[in-house]
């Protein structure tokens, strides 16, 4: 479960996220959309403080976290009860896919190494990499390692997966071999937060869709309210220009 | 008076005399390169920390060392730093060995240009990678030895084995100061043969540097190669 709690954060005195809540319960998938720098990725990093927010609440499960008094422990309990899929992979260069993958579970949940090797094994499994163990993230796809990376941050069993545009660097292909890992992953039962460009997608799979604009949520609910019968006017706007004409649910 | 022939028997005959101080030399080297590299190390933190006064004065000092050069430094040092140790913290470095001082010396010089070098390897860290170590909850010290440390030596592994070599071939202004490493015995076994074979003596002690070069360079391939796991192909990313 994941709440953050009016959330503000402002860079060189311009205002980006101006106060932002919502809630994602267990085993839902909350997609979050929004035009182009309207501060979703902002959100998202500042969920694991990547970027520390100006002030607000996070609550990850049994983890209050006052973001103005946050010290280096609170942010190190953040980060491991919460998972991150970057836009660009960020697998580790130098380690194979399976050390990538184990690198967390040695390093911070101090696993011996075969029980992070066999905790990777499965992870690996899951998302159809169990074949590529011995390879350099250079020597494989964009779409294999965003792979990787799903199963990177999965075999930390995150409280919440936090996912900041993980296919918009692939091509419509590798994009589809992706989402279909993203839903084997909803399927489990841990919740998602997603910013996604992906409108078919975050029809298909979320449970709730946020609307986010200029730093605020605009309209938060099921794929259905939010795609098919928008309340505010900035949300039918936005919905009928990123939809084709023939949009049907 | 005319050379009459190549002294091989001379080098033969002073070749043991050298390795038997050889491990003064490499002693030397060896410390002077870690300490040296320890040293640039921290010189780098302070180079990169969000402290732009003490930045700006690291940098400063690194400048003003590169430019002196070592045997200057050596100097500097061994009739310095006893100087300032007494005055500043009355305490007394008449027992330090010579040899110390010229380690000293070096590890300064080392430092100010590999904390350059480190510098540059920080800077050329993918910042994505050290975001993805944040999110899995890595501590600062966690980051740096997993990621920072292994893809940023690789990057500067080059560099840094000619670094080393310099420090290598600077142990030889030991002798400056009356030490008897290599160069300094050479020098004495010579002036003892009345200097009738300078040119064998030095040959002798290049073919000995040679030899430590050869290990070094030897070391940092050997270093490369395990470093360079996946590091090397070029990025096929889709």
């Amino acid at each position: 479960m994941l709440e953050i709690k009016d959330i503000k954060k402002a860079f060189d005195g311009k205002e980006i996220l101006k106060g932002i809540s919502f809630k994602v319960h267990d085993g839902e998938i909350a997609a979050l959309i929004g035009p182009s720098g309207t501060g979703k990725t902002t959100l998202l990093r500042c969920i694991n403080f990547l970027e520390r927010a100006d002030s607000g609440n996070i609550t990850i499960d049994d983890i209050s976290v006052d973001v103005k008094q946050a010290k280096k422990k609170d942010i190190l309990e953040i980060c491991r009860h919460s998972g991150m899929v970057f836009q660009s992979y960020n697998l580790f260069r130098n380690k194979t896919v399976l050390e990538n993958v184990a690198e967390g579970l040695i390093v911070v949940k101090k696993k011996t190494g075969k029980e992070a090797e066999e905790i990777a094994k499965r992870e690996l499994d899951k998302v159809g990499m169990l074949n590529h163990l011995s390879q350099y993230p250079s020597q494989i796809s964009g779409g294999q390692q965003q792979r990787v990376s799903i199963a990177r941050a999965m075999a930390m069993e995150p409280s919440i997966l936090l996912m900041d545009e993980p296919t918009s660097a692939l091509d419509p292909e590798l994009s589809k071999e992706v989402l279909a890992t993203i839903r084997k992953v909803a399927e489990q039962g841990v919740p998602v937060l997603i910013v996604t460009h992906e409108i078919d997608f975050a029809r298909e799979v979320s449970h709730k869709v946020i609307f986010m604009e200029n730093g605020l949520v605009v309209e938060e609910g099921t794929p259905r309210e939010i795609f098919l019968e928008p309340k505010e006017e900035r949300t039918k706007q936005f919905i009928a220009k990123i939809s084709p004409a023939d949009y049907q649910i | 008076m005319e050379r009459e022939s190549f002294h091989l028997d001379f080098m033969l005959e002073i070749l043991p005399k050298l390795i038997e101080v050889l491990p003064l030399t490499i002693m030397m080297a060896v410390f002077a390169i870690v300490i040296g590299c320890l040293w640039g190390l921290l010189l780098t933190f302070c180079k990169v920390s969000k402290h732009r006064k003490i930045a700006g004065l690291i940098d400063g000092i690194t400048v003003i060392v590169r430019a002196v050069p070592e045997v200057v430094l050596i100097y500097i040092v061994y009739f310095g730093l006893p100087e300032l140790s007494k005055d500043l913290f009355g305490y007394d470095m008449g027992t330090w060995e010579k040899p110390v001082f010229v380690v000293l010396a070096l590890a300064i010089e080392l430092s100010a240009s590999s904390s350059e070098l480190f510098r540059s390897a920080y800077n050329s860290l993918d910042p994505g990678q050290l975001e993805a170590a944040h999110a899995l909850g890595m501590t600062g010290t966690q980051k740096f030895m997993r990621i920072i440390y292994p893809q940023g030596l690789f990057v500067i592994l080059p560099n840094l084995s000619g670094l080393c070599l310099g420090i290598i071939q600077a142990t030889s202004l030991a002798y400056t100061l009356g030490i008897m490493d290599v160069m300094g015995k050479a020098k004495v076994l010579d002036s003892n043969a009345f200097s009738m074979s300078t040119f064998e003596a030095y040959l002798l002690v290049a073919l000995i540097y040679w030899g430590l070069s050869f290990i070094e360079g030897w070391i940092f391939k050997v270093l490369e190669a395990r470093m360079g796991r996946g590091m090397r192909t070029v990025a096929s990313g889709a």
